[in-house]
């Protein structure tokens, strides 16, 4: 098991001079207490820069070096700063320095380019050579599983990525879990022994191609163990382009959800265009109509007027007729009395009129004749008549009523237009300065891929049934020549039937690794977890394939959401599970791992700590950890307390606290 | 005897008001514009008259071809003017309320013109 | 169960005709070697080679 002996720093962010912790022999807790901004997580970082020479930020952002120095010493004209890290494994005993100096002639360094940057490892108090001082760190502590030694609570995101299958982050943080617990030795293993079967395989065909007996078959051996070889170049080329395929499409799929607003305002933005444009046909096309009835629609306009004109006329015409027919009846009537008069006769039965009748007559005569004729209209009755058909020829169907109709319609579509060009207007100003272009590429780049990934499985489905095949036809040639052949062929023959066998253990042995160790690291995750968490109702940690945790409620569901305690509490758990069960043992070293835990929960994580790993280094501050609270929950686990005082704005010294 | 008009003019006046006119879009040719202000006169009940100060614009046998405008102004207003300069009369009339109208309330649609207010009817 | 022995519990259940000590060696080299990669292929044939050269039928006189 890795065990840190201490950390030696010189001029290294806030620590100015030499400073230094010195972690105890015995397993147990230290506690480094430092206010906000004091270099709780420089510390941190101090480790890191001497095992991988990387400084990273809060947001995971590298450090460049020229700025690590401290600038106290600085402004002192002394640059540069080193590292230096006492550590044991196995019985043996370790120290790493790392250093960052400036470059001769430099006076005042200005960037990464004037500095030099070196590091030696001694073993046993003997330097290591570069390469093999590289080698041995990758093995004691290698960088891709170090997220799980050095935890920073700010980066507890990057667990939650566990549980999504398909991301980039969650891949890379389950090859680091299984590279922890060790898959990699039997993955590498099968790869290796799947090497040396087909080298044995080649082995056998060339063996039997020496012996006459066997010679046919050791040749058909050989071309299909070539055709196989082929193939499966070509397998791992498609297997390759596949995984660079779905890596683009999780890659532009990330890309596209921060583009996604930006991609809908750009779909809104065209929706709107095209709105836009088709209320200016319907306008155009309902505003030409309106012209053309226009052309027109003087005649309506006059409609009512012109009948009621026409009526008038028609009055008068009816008037005149009348009037007409009146006098003519009066000149008729009169002159039949004064020819009955003259004629002493009546002209309609021709009995004489005489006496009383006579009389009667000749005063209806005088009686007519005194009335008042009105002058005559006949030859107003024509022109009337004439004005009246003329009138009769503008009835025509008003299109006043298609004419509101139409001007409704177009103002309507105005007003929505207008509505929806400063929709527009306010689009094209949040989307100024957005590159669109970028969100078109990346949506063609996401369908292409996918596109692209659908071609390449097919190819592969393909690729793998006539490797299948092959692979069929060569058992049985190998079987053939089992038969066949004679001792020269044995040893090749024992050969390859080891290799083969061996090859199908370490197969089938990641599988079983892997179910056995999601099992394990389940149960440990889970026991650590019901020990942290304060929910009575929580039952169990369910693991998925990239070792993603989710609560799962005593009613059997799953908690799908979690706030950022629960996600601190089971990272907690997954790191305490994979500390149990990896071949690979090392100190947990945490900078601020109590931020978002309640007085609860922080009281249980100090609690089982210990139990979480040998030797534990946590860098915090008084209000997330008091130091009465881990001192009566530690107890003797406690080892030592050290504090990060304040000398000046850029200047922290550690102290152990007596 | 004098004989009626063969061409059918602005004023200078009027001629601005049917620019405006035809800047609102609502009429294909100035002459349908100038029928519509017409008839827009003649419902508002102006009565015969003459129009002095016209310059031409159209010639009547483009603005009336069948005559059926001069047998309707004739029709309307049987008092003896002659048609066609009653006809001008009635156009510029019509103009000038519409761009009085237009002055008042620039926001005003072809739709405030469509109206059903007529004067009534009198005997000419 | 760790690795190790996990590894030879298959062996025993399902490939017991493998040699066990075999096993345990590849194991051992795989561990050694997780980061050249190189050695532990050409370890991993020079194991095989020792052990099929161990079989009486492969020894020489």
């Amino acid at each position: 098991m890795l065990r840190i002996r201490s950390v030696h720093l010189c001029d290294f962010g806030p620590f100015k001079g030499e400073q230094r912790i010195d972690l105890p022999k015995e397993d147990g807790v230290v506690i480094v207490y430092g206010e906000n901004m004091r270099g709780k997580t420089t510390l941190l970082n101090a480790i890191r820069y001497a095992l991988f020479g990387r400084v990273l930020t809060r947001g995971s952002v590298e450090i460049q070096l020229h700025q690590l120095g401290n600038w106290e010493s600085a402004a002192d004209g002394k640059y540069g700063f080193h590292v230096v890290l006492a550590f044991e494994q196995n019985g043996d005993t370790y120290e790493l320095t790392r250093e960052c100096r400036v470059r001769s002639g430099v006076s005042k360094p200005a960037s990464n380019a004037d500095y030099i940057e070196e590091s030696f490892l001694t073993k046993n108090g003997s330097a290591m050579g570069p390469q093999e001082a590289v080698l041995e760190l990758g093995r004691i502590m290698p960088e891709t599983v170090s997220r799980f030694f050095l935890f920073d609570g700010e980066l507890l995101q990057q667990y939650e990525e566990l549980l999504r299958n398909e991301s980039e982050m969650g891949r890379q943080i389950k090859e680091a879990i299984e590279r922890i617990l060790g898959v990699p030795v039997l993955t590498n293993g099968r790869a290796d022994l799947a090497q040396v079967h087909k080298q044995a395989q080649h082995q056998e065909a060339k063996a039997a191609q020496r012996n006459q007996k066997t010679q046919q078959l050791g040749n058909l051996h050989a071309e299909l163990l070539g055709q196989r070889e082929a193939m499966q170049q070509e397998s791992a080329r498609l297997r390759q382009e596949l995984d660079r395929l779905r890596g683009t499409k999780t890659a532009k799929e990330e890309q596209a959800k921060k583009q996604e607003m930006l991609r809908g305002l750009l779909t809104l933005r065209e929706r709107l265009q095209e709105e836009i444009n088709s209320l200016d046909r319907k306008i155009s096309e309902k505003e030409d109509k309106r012209k053309t009835l226009l052309t027109t629609a003087w005649r309506s306009l006059l409609v009512p007027r012109i009948k009621a004109f026409r009526e008038h006329i028609e009055e008068q015409l009816r008037v005149a007729r009348e009037e007409t027919a009146r006098r003519l009846i009066h000149a008729e009537t009169t002159e039949a009395i004064r020819k009955a008069l003259c004629t002493g006769s009546c002209s309609l039965c021709e009995q004489p009129i005489a006496g009383e009748t006579k009389e009667r007559l000749q005063n209806r005569l005088t009686e007519f004749e005194g009335t008042p004729q009105t002058a005559a209209s006949d030859d107003r009755i024509p022109s009337l008549e004439r004005q009246v058909s003329e009138l009769r020829r503008y009835q025509t169907d008003s299109s006043i009523a298609v004419l509101h109709e139409i001007s409704g319609a177009i103002n309507d579509f105005r007003v929505t237009k207008a509505t929806s060009e400063d929709r527009l207007r306010e689009l094209k100003e949040q989307t100024a300065g957005l590159d669109e272009s970028e969100v078109r590429r990346i949506y063609a780049e996401y369908e292409k891929a996918v596109q692209e990934i659908v071609i390449v499985e097919n190819g592969l489905k393909v690729h793998d049934a006539a490797l299948a095949e092959i692979d069929g036809n060569i058992s049985r040639i190998e079987s053939e020549l089992g038969k066949k052949g004679g001792s020269d062929l044995q040893k090749e023959r024992k050969r390859r039937e080891i290799a083969e066998g061996l090859r199908s253990l370490f197969e089938e042995g990641v599988k079983v690794y892997r179910d056995h160790l999601r099992t394990k690291v389940e149960k440990d995750a889970t026991t650590l977890f019901l020990d942290l968490t304060s929910e009575p109702e929580y039952a169990s940690l369910s693991i998925n394939s990239n070792y993603g945790l989710t609560i799962v409620h005593k009613d059997g569901t799953s908690i799908p959401v979690r706030s950022a305690g629960a996600e601190h509490v089971v990272a907690l758990s997954l790191m305490g599970s994979l500390q149990k069960n990896a071949p690979l043992r090392g100190p947990i070293i945490m900078d601020s791992p109590f931020g978002r835990l309640d007085s609860v929960h922080t009281r249980k994580v100090i609690h089982t700590l210990p139990n979480m790993a040998g030797q534990v280094l946590l860098f915090v501050y008084e209000s997330e950890l008091e130091p009465k609270l881990a001192r009566n929950e530690l107890k003797g686990a406690l080892r030592r307390e050290y504090r990060i005082e304040r000398q000046s704005a850029r200047y922290s010294k550690v102290e152990k606290v007596v | 005897m004098i004989d009626d008009k063969k061409t059918i003019g602005l004023t200078p006046e009027n001629r601005s008001v049917m620019d405006r006119i035809m800047e609102k879009g609502f009429f294909r040719e100035q002459k349908d514009a100038a029928l519509f202000a017409m008839a827009y006169a003649i419902n508002q009940g102006v009565p015969s008259g003459n129009c002095e100060g016209a310059n031409t614009i159209w010639n009547v046998g483009s603005l009336d071809p069948e005559g059926e405008i001069r047998s309707l102004v004739g029709n309307l207003f049987p008092d003896g003017v002659l048609p066609y300069r009653l006809t001008e009369h009635l156009i510029n009339a019509g103009l000038a309320l519409i761009g009085a109208r237009m002055a008042a309330d620039p926001g005003l649609d072809l739709t405030d013109f469509l109206g059903k207010e007529q004067a009534s009817f009198t005997s000419q | 169960m760790d690795l190790l022995s996990t590894i030879l519990d298959l062996r025993q259940k399902q490939f017991a005709h493998l040699p066990e000590d075999l096993v345990k060696e590849i194991v051992r080299i795989e561990i050694d070697y997780a980061e050249d990669r190189a050695e532990a292929l050409k370890r991993v044939e020079q194991a095989l080679e020792r052990y099929l050269n161990s079989l009486p039928e492969n020894k020489t006189c």
